[in-house]
């Protein structure tokens, strides 16, 4: 205890408003624990296991560290203003400049930032760890190694199917018709059990319109045009396709793509397009590689060469601990053959005793013919796809999509910026709980108590008054009008609150006038922001009247609010911090004030 | 040759100047030095270390704070010996024989001035004013009144807590705060029930003075001067619930003092001590406030008249609201007004001073008051008394006192 109360005592006699703001131990206190949450962020993700899951940027929030880190948050900042009220400069009348009023603010705000904002530490242990155990360049070698072998994984059936074949290259430019009733049953098309596959070349027009029939595809090329793709006419592919078997040539998937983190285990969906007919927009140069890399080795036939694709992959999948009963020696013969045909189905995961979803069953029905169906006796009757899967399938797994798991997971990690998302709500949050913490220091408990009643007040107020004009509201625009009414009327009833501590303290009674200090220096930024809001909500009605339609509305209109986003919380942000430097001022004129007017 | 006469002239000047203010600063610490002494040969040892650390303080040297600190820790300790102290007393005396400081010239210099100050509560229609004073440095006005009588109302007024309808005030202060916050932190007011003090009596204390910008190497001396020469050594390891509630208001007077207040308002510091606790604080305060190196302004309030008038230089009573100057109405005063508390009856009295021109007599349950027309003479009563052998409890002539004013 002595070093503490040496360190206390120096601090009481030198910087007497740290000493009282308990600045030192707080900052201590709390970078005790972010190192804490560090090291737990590091061994969260220390056991390869633990990347496994879906999104582990996401860990501190379902893993029970976000309450952690509330209790602990809560506790210091409990302990902090109860040995901080302890003593009171300002309430005392010991000298206090208007500086110092303001630093003792920073300070509130430093001390509560500091101390809840462990979710950062947590997730820089976790970037720590991802940086140490798995290296920007071992995985992205883990990557390729994985995205060679991918084609052996002979888990999903329809990725083997010819509608996703993409080499040669032309492919990527055809569309796959699939649906059995827009077959041309009179021109080349395959069949393969109830499934129908027919290629078309593609049509593409470039319109002004949003909404066109008919494309199979489309994308917005800027504000007004969109380019839509349509089929043309069926093609003969057989030269390249000589069966509709589903077979290892017509694998064209990148099992894991680094540069998209946002991909997931089980697609890549695209609202806008079907992937899996046509593949223009999100089969890039890797897909092509890959695809290209696949038919050069099945054409080698090299047995050695495919053996050493599996060995390296399982190799570097146990550094992972994906499990798997698959080994170089049990794996080769279950996907090699002259035709490479799939002949071998592997599960997803550890086959399962009872009835449970697998999959690796599933095998979309694109045809329509393949719809379940039931006997008298409500017996599930096998499609003849289920019949197929069900003879191809062995009792080996491999948890790929654990792989991709981690693959995601350790790019994320190491990508993601927690503070983009998260900071202004610690940041505003911060900024409110100082604000009380402070109103309450400088003006006592009855004014505390007395303002946060008569923010209720207003806002019940406020709120009542929306109600009523939103009664005799008629349409749309009139509800424009009283958003804007609203937030007209809210900035008056700040602009008053504002100008009574400015301009009347001395008029008006202590304990009063205490409750528009409080309010004003609490609530500053949001007054600032209503200023923002009008101006913005000015700039749109202006923009209706001159631009009829959405479209160009969308084009043309612009306002100060969306202009500057998401930076306004920082600028609002710094402008809070400046009028309260200045507003100390007041604040000091304020308490000098005697009492009994 | 004007010239260099002109300037032997001023430079000789100057050096008269600062010999006379050395010997005058000498002479100043000296005779406080042989008061000291004076003290100690009548064996008042308790008055004669209060007022060497007054003295102390007054030098303003660090080396000399932790010697008197020094001694008081020895002599709080399981050690003290009188025979002893009186020795090291007399050490410490020597090696400050040759301070000197130098003396307000500040003294009796004008700090406030009240004129016509009123204020009105509506409420229950109690009215207080016009106020009409002066204070000065080293000055010290004692506020008698019955409960309600708007004493704490006056005090809070001048302390700047409490607004006031009509008059004005001011203050003169050797620097001029520059707003009213910086007028706030020089008016040093001490309720009559200070608030509760949270941690370390001690740190509370460095606290102020750290606010105050003093030296951190001097912090501790100073507040350990202030805690010895309250007489709260014992106590200042203590916590605030642990105190007595003489004792909180002698820590509170101690954080006030550490402010170097010039003005120092007091609201019933008396109350809740006893008899001989009032004596020692009474004397300190007028230790204090009188002392030649920094003397306060100071206005005090309390019900204990007696013990007030004895060391205010002024005393003002206060009926509902309205202030008698005791000073001014006194001299227009000539009845001859005697305090008596005896077993005698009213009777009785009545019958032995019917020859002493009695005008009036009152009882109030507890004591009789008397008045005996102009030019009576003390001896006179007594012997009175002692004529009809009437056995006394207490008797005091308040001809002089607020207390008259007390009795309807």
């Amino acid at each position: 205890m002595k070093p503490i109360n040496r360190i206390n005592q120096f601090l009481l006699k030198k910087y007497p408003l740290i000493w009282n703001t308990k600045l030192v131990w707080l900052l201590l206190a709390g970078l005790f624990f972010h190192l804490f949450f560090f090291g737990l962020g590091f061994l969260n993700l220390s056991n390869p296991i633990s990347l496994q899951k879906y999104n582990v940027v996401d860990d501190f929030f379902q893993n029970g560290a976000v309450l952690l880190n509330m209790f602990i948050s809560t506790i210091l900042i409990v302990g902090w203003l109860f040995f901080m009220f302890k003593n009171n400069s300002f309430k005392n009348f010991y000298p206090t400049s208007s500086s110092q009023l303001f630093r003792q603010f920073v300070f509130y705000f430093i001390i509560i930032i500091f101390n809840i904002t462990y979710y950062y530490s947590f997730f820089y242990g976790m970037k720590a760890s991802v940086n140490l155990n798995h290296p920007s360049l071992v995985v992205d070698t883990d990557i390729n190694i994985t995205n060679h072998a991918a084609p052996f994984f002979s888990q999903q059936l329809s990725q083997y199917e010819i509608n996703h074949r993409g080499y040669p290259l032309y492919f990527n430019d055809l569309y796959c018709e699939t649906h059995v009733e827009l077959i041309d049953f009179e021109k080349p098309h395959f069949k393969f059990l109830n499934e129908y596959y027919q290629f078309y070349t593609l049509k593409k027009i470039i319109s002004i319109a949003r909404y066109n029939d008919g494309y199979i595809s489309y994308d917005q090329i800027n504000d007004t045009t969109f380019l839509y793709i349509y089929k043309d006419t069926v093609i003969d592919v057989s030269a390249d396709i000589t069966t509709a078997v589903p077979s290892y040539y017509n694998f064209s998937e990148v099992f894991f793509d680094n540069i998209d983190i946002d991909q997931y285990a089980y697609s890549s969906y695209n609202s806008y397009t079907e992937p899996s007919n046509y593949r223009n927009f999100i089969y890039d140069s890797l897909t092509n590689e890959l695809t290209k890399f696949n038919h050069t080795l099945f054409a080698k036939k090299n047995p050695s060469e495919i053996k050493k694709i599996l060995n390296d992959f399982l190799q570097m999948a146990a550094k992972y601990k994906i499990a798997t009963n698959l080994t170089t020696e049990n794996w080769f013969p279950l996907i090699y053959s002259d035709s490479f045909l799939v002949k071998n189905l592997i599960r997803y995961e550890v086959p399962k005793t009872n009835d449970e979803y697998d999959l690796s069953l599933d095998w979309d029905g694109k045809s329509g013919l393949e719809d379940e169906s039931y006997d008298e006796n409500g017996n599930r009757i096998k499609t003849l796809k289920q019949e197929y899967l069900g003879n191809l399938r062995t009792d080996f797994y491999l948890e790929s999509n654990e792989l991709r798991f981690a693959f995601s997971n350790i790019q994320k990690v190491r990508k993601t910026n927690p503070f983009v998302d998260t900071i202004h709500f610690f940041m505003w949050f911060s900024f409110f709980l100082a604000a009380l913490v402070f109103v309450f220091r400088i003006s006592g408990l009855k004014s505390f108590i007395f303002s946060v009643l008569a923010v209720g007040i207003l806002c019940v107020l406020l709120a009542l008054i929306a109600l009523v004009f939103d009664y005799f509201s008629q349409s749309d625009f009139d509800n424009i009008k009283i958003e804007y009414l609203m937030v007209l009327l809210t900035w008056i009833v700040g602009t008053v609150i504002l100008a009574v501590p400015i301009f009347y303290l001395k008029k008006a009674n202590k304990i009063i006038s205490s409750i528009f200090i409080n309010i004003s220096l609490t609530f500053f930024a949001f007054y600032i922001f209503l200023i923002v809001a009008m101006i913005s909500m000015t700039q749109d009605y202006f923009c209706r009247l001159q631009y009829t339609t959405a479209e160009l509305r969308r084009a043309h209109c612009n306002n100060i609010g969306e202009d500057i986003g998401i930076y306004w919380s920082y600028i609002l942000f710094i402008g809070a911090f400046i009028f309260l430097y200045f507003f100390a001022g007041v604040i000091r004129k304020w308490r000098a004030l005697p009492e009994g007017k | 040759m004007i010239k260099k006469f002109t300037k032997l002239f001023f430079k000789k000047k100057k050096q008269e100047n600062a010999y006379y203010c050395f010997t005058k600063n000498i002479n100043m610490a000296t005779t406080q030095l042989q008061y000291i002494n004076k003290h100690v040969q009548q064996n008042d040892l308790d008055i004669a270390f209060r007022k060497l650390i007054d003295f102390v303080r007054d030098t303003e040297d660090m080396s000399s704070f932790q010697k008197i600190i020094d001694l008081t820790d020895w002599k709080e300790s399981t050690h003290f010996s009188e025979k002893i102290f009186k020795i090291r007393f007399g050490q410490l005396l020597q090696e400050l024989n040759g301070f000197d400081y130098v003396a307000s010239a500040a003294k009796r210099k004008l700090m406030l001035e009240v004129t016509d100050i009123g204020k009105t509560y509506r409420r229950n229609n109690f009215s207080l004013g016009p106020i009409n004073l002066t204070l000065k440095k080293g000055e010290i006005i004692g506020l008698v009144g019955e409960n309600g009588n708007g004493k704490t109302t006056l005090l809070t007024i001048l302390a700047q807590e409490l607004s006031f309808d009509k008059g004005n005030l001011a203050y003169f202060f050797d620097d001029q705060p520059k707003d009213t916050f910086g007028l706030r932190t020089k008016l040093a007011y001490v309720p009559q029930r200070p608030n509760k003090w949270y941690g370390s009596l001690q740190d509370n204390l460095k606290f102020v003075l750290a606010n105050y910008k003093i030296p951190p190497e001097e912090i501790d001396l100073r507040v350990l001067l202030v805690i010895a020469r309250l007489g709260l050594w014992r106590y200042k390891d203590l916590n605030w619930n642990e105190l007595s509630s003489g004792y909180k208001m002698r820590f509170e007077l101690a954080r006030t003092l550490l402010r170097k207040p010039e003005i120092l308002l007091l609201d019933e510091p008396l109350a809740n001590l006893d008899i001989m606790a009032q004596q020692i604080i009474l004397e300190d305060l007028k230790l204090i406030s009188t002392s030649p190196k920094n003397p306060i302004a100071l206005i005090l309030s309390s019900q204990q008249l007696y013990e007030i008038e004895k060391i205010s230089d002024k005393v003002i009573f206060l009926q509902e609201g309205i202030m008698h100057n005791t000073e001014e109405k006194l001299e227009e005063e000539e009845q001859v007004v005697i305090e008596l508390d005896t077993q005698a009856s009213k009777e009785k009295l009545e019958q032995i001073f019917q020859d002493l021109s009695l005008e009036n007599i009152s009882f109030n349950g507890g004591v009789f008051v008397l008045y005996f027309k102009t030019g009576t003479q003390q001896a006179d009563i007594l012997l009175s008394l002692a004529t009809h052998k009437i056995t006394l409890l207490n008797f005091r002539d308040i001809s002089h006192s607020s207390r008259r004013y007390f009795d309807n």
